[in-house]
């Protein structure tokens, strides 16, 4: 209940801040670009527009919303109602998550691109978002600018773009398996390329374990910083 | 309701303790007010008892609890309006106060109503960003009440607030005492203090300096004198004459038989005498 | 250059010398200028790129590469205007600019300083990433006038930021949307029909089509200098009006 009425919110919260019309405004833009596009390049254009803006769009957003409430001391008057840190965690990735898959499947949808089974590119879609927006969690805790914020995101959400490069075939190493980015390529590509059973029950349990880290270490530092700021 | 004891507390790297062992009981039922110039450490404590900042040495017990244990319950039955208002801007009065009733588990108060009470009913649908700075602390005042709290902590709740307003504040506060509920303040204004406390609390350098009664501080640091006026012919003159016996005092009686008295006024020290009397301290 | 400004007893150097403070005590700044850098690096790096991709995966880039050299000359100055429309909106979110506009510098004063930084640092980067790469043929006489615009340009995007938006979150949102603008650049250089005009209200528009015209050594290098600087000078005074009726 709790937790719904906070997702509620956040989800207006980021309506009247223009999020959804910015994101309507892309989608149909992507929509158009895919289908001026030529046939062999819609779909690699699909998975580079999935992987560096509409799965990582709550890296880029979360980093202002929690530098906003904190600025204005919302979080404050949060944390002295029932409210639990986790439930307003939780609402802020939920939000985002829910922009993400929107934009996705209206995407897809829009430039008629789908595949035969939808399930493992499903799971690696949305932890793909809940990834990027622990991310930026866990910069946005302690940022006290919105360039402070980009700064000292931005190094990081290049770091683990990496992979990009592996998929466009323009480099590999075996490092790259440690990164979670690898593991949401390989679970996105799946709706189009041809992976081995190995291979997608790896990305899976690489993308549980940096879930399980990061969920920690945002906790962690939302606590310290934001719930108890000193 | 409330107990604190040997109460320290020392802010991130700083060495130094802000807070050096407080000592002070709250009742259930009372109006106690903190009193202190700004920086002596009463938001500090404030933010301890409703469980903010929690890396303190010493005990604290609100409502039986020990704080060192709080869960998120705590917030159930406790309210707090901070001293710089915080709510969202781009969202409506009534949007806030509904937004964060949803929050609580037990009954909560009519927004509406609550609204209504501080003069905001025609604003409810207003958004904050177009709110002035009286109208955010008012706002601010409502969602603290939303849970029906049973302990209500304010931080400086009249900043902000134009006459008419501090007194419709000051109306509203001691309405929340008549329904039984303790309410603790944070002030530098004396005159909200000696209006609504119950009991104050001096907090100068992070230390406790004195707690008691307006009333009884200002008759205890006064002196039992009063100050006459009156008119002799044309002039203007001023008599200071011993409180005790008044009646039969000669001067007095001459002053009430003979001439055309304008003021007369006991001289029990302002709550601010005392203040700088104890702690050697103004209150700005 | 802060001995040059200490000299200086006029607002805007007291402004510059407090960003300068603020960039020594506060690493963002020049952290921030680590995207343009980065960004001036990569086309230096252009022709091995282009080595690595047709070695790997037989692509040619090279017939791309001029359309690739202004796409990138443009992304210092979207950077630029994105980082001055953030401090000048953390600004206002912590109410400077009240303060600001009862100085004498006033908000008119802030606001051209906060312009002017974005303007010729786009400028400057973009004149470099065109000659210093030496990548592509551009006469120098037409480059000047491109980047007149380049630099309004940056004042665009800042204002457009600020103007729209009323705290930083939906500045971000805006942002989002700005970066759309420069979707121009590729209808102009990729899409054949006529309909790409239709994009001729966005900035950059004029600043790709100059640039093609320019390559080849077309005439009408001159119409788009001149209504590409109509267009940039007209929106930049309707977004300054917007900024400047707002509270």
């Amino acid at each position: 209940m709790r937790l719904l009425t906070a997702l509620g919110q956040d989800i207006r919260f980021q309506f009247r801040h223009g999020f959804y019309y910015a994101y309507l405004v892309l989608t149909i833009l992507y929509i158009l670009s895919l289908r001026l596009l030529p046939e062999s390049l819609v779909y690699p254009a699909l998975i580079i527009i999935l992987f560096t803006d509409i799965c990582a769009l709550g890296f880029f957003f979360i980093g202002a919303i929690v530098l906003l409430e904190r600025g204005q001391n919302l979080t404050q008057s949060l944390f002295v109602t029932p409210l639990r840190l986790h439930e307003y965690l939780l609402a802020k990735i939920l939000s985002f998550l829910l922009l993400s898959i929107v934009s996705a499947f209206l995407i897809m949808l829009g430039g008629s691109v789908g595949g035969q089974d939808l399930l493992w590119f499903i799971f690696g879609a949305i932890f793909s978002a809940l990834i990027y927006t622990l991310f930026g969690l866990v910069f946005a805790a302690r940022a006290r600018h919105v360039n402070d914020y980009f700064v000292k995101s931005l190094g990081i959400g290049l770091l683990i773009s990496l992979p990009i490069l592996a998929y466009l075939g323009l480099f590999d190493t075996p490092l790259f398996y440690i990164f979670p980015t690898r593991a949401t390529l390989i679970l996105l590509d799946t709706l189009g390329g041809d992976y081995a059973l190995s291979e997608k029950l790896y990305s899976v349990a690489n993308l549980l374990i940096w879930f399980t880290i990061l969920s920690a270490w945002v906790y962690q530092r939302f606590d310290r910083y934001v719930r108890h700021p000193v | 309701m409330i107990r604190v004891t040997k109460l320290h507390f020392a802010y991130g790297s700083n060495s130094k303790d802000t807070l050096n062992g407080l000592n002070f009981h709250i009742d259930s039922g009372e109006v106690f007010g903190f009193l202190g110039p700004s920086g002596a450490g009463k938001s500090t404590t404030q933010k301890i008892l409703i469980g903010i900042l929690n890396n303190y040495r010493g005990t604290v017990f609100v409502n039986g609890l020990d704080l060192q244990k709080l869960t998120s319950d705590f917030y159930e039955s406790i309210g707090v309006a901070f001293e710089t208002p915080n709510l969202y801007t781009k969202f409506t009065a009534l949007e806030n106060l509904d937004f964060f009733a949803q929050f609580y588990a037990g009954e909560t108060r009519n927004p509406n109503e609550l609204l209504e009470a501080v003069g905001l009913k025609d604003a409810a649908n207003t958004r904050v960003s177009d709110f002035s700075k009286g109208m955010k602390v008012r706002l601010n005042f409502c969602r603290s009440l939303l849970n029906n709290p049973k302990l209500i902590f304010l931080d400086e709740p009249t900043a902000g607030l134009d006459p008419v307003n501090l007194r419709k504040m000051e109306t509203l506060i001691l309405a929340e005492k008549a329904r039984g509920n303790t309410i603790c303040i944070t002030t530098h204004d004396m005159h909200v203090a000696d209006t609504l406390c119950d009991r104050v609390a001096f907090i100068v350098d992070g230390e406790v300096s004195l707690i008691d009664s307006p009333r009884q501080l200002k008759l205890q640091h006064g002196e039992r004198f009063v100050d006459v006026e009156y008119r002799d012919g044309d002039s203007l003159k001023t008599k200071s004459i011993p409180m005790d016996k008044l009646g039969s005092n000669d001067t007095f009686q001459d002053i009430l038989k003979n001439h055309y008295m304008e003021t007369i006024h006991s001289r029990e020290a302002s709550l601010e005498d005392v203040f700088v009397k104890t702690t050697g301290r103004s209150l700005q | 250059m802060s001995g040059i400004l200490s000299e200086m007893k006029t607002p805007v150097s007291v402004l510059a010398r407090g960003d300068l403070k603020l960039i020594v005590r506060d690493s963002t700044l020049v952290m921030a200028l680590f995207g343009p850098i980065a960004i001036t690096c990569l086309i230096f790096f252009l022709p091995s790129i282009e080595a690595l991709v047709l070695s790997k995966i037989s692509f040619d880039l090279t017939p791309y590469r001029s359309f690739i050299v202004v796409f990138l000359s443009l992304i210092p100055g979207m950077l630029f205007a994105m980082i001055y429309g953030f401090i000048i909106l953390d600004e206002r979110d912590e109410d400077v600019i009240d303060f600001i506009s009862i100085t004498p510098l006033r908000k008119r004063g802030y606001l051209t300083y906060k312009l002017i930084m974005p303007m010729l640092l786009s400028a400057g980067f973009f004149l470099f990433i065109i000659f210093a790469s030496s990548l592509i043929q551009f006469n120098p006489v037409h480059a000047m006038g491109v980047s007149i615009m380049v630099a309004i340009e940056a004042a665009i995007g800042t204002l457009f930021l600020v103007a729209f938006s009323e705290n930083k979150v939906e500045g971000l949102a805006f942002s989002k949307v700005l970066g759309i603008m420069y979707l121009a650049i590729p209808l102009v250089f990729f899409w054949t029909s006529g309909w790409h005009w239709l994009s001729a209200f966005l900035p950059p528009f004029w600043i790709a089509k100059a640039f093609v015209h320019s390559q080849m050594s077309s005439a009408w290098i001159w119409s788009d200098l001149f209504f590409g600087m109509v267009v940039h000078i007209g929106v930049l005074i309707f977004f300054l009006r917007v900024f400047l009726r707002k509270r």
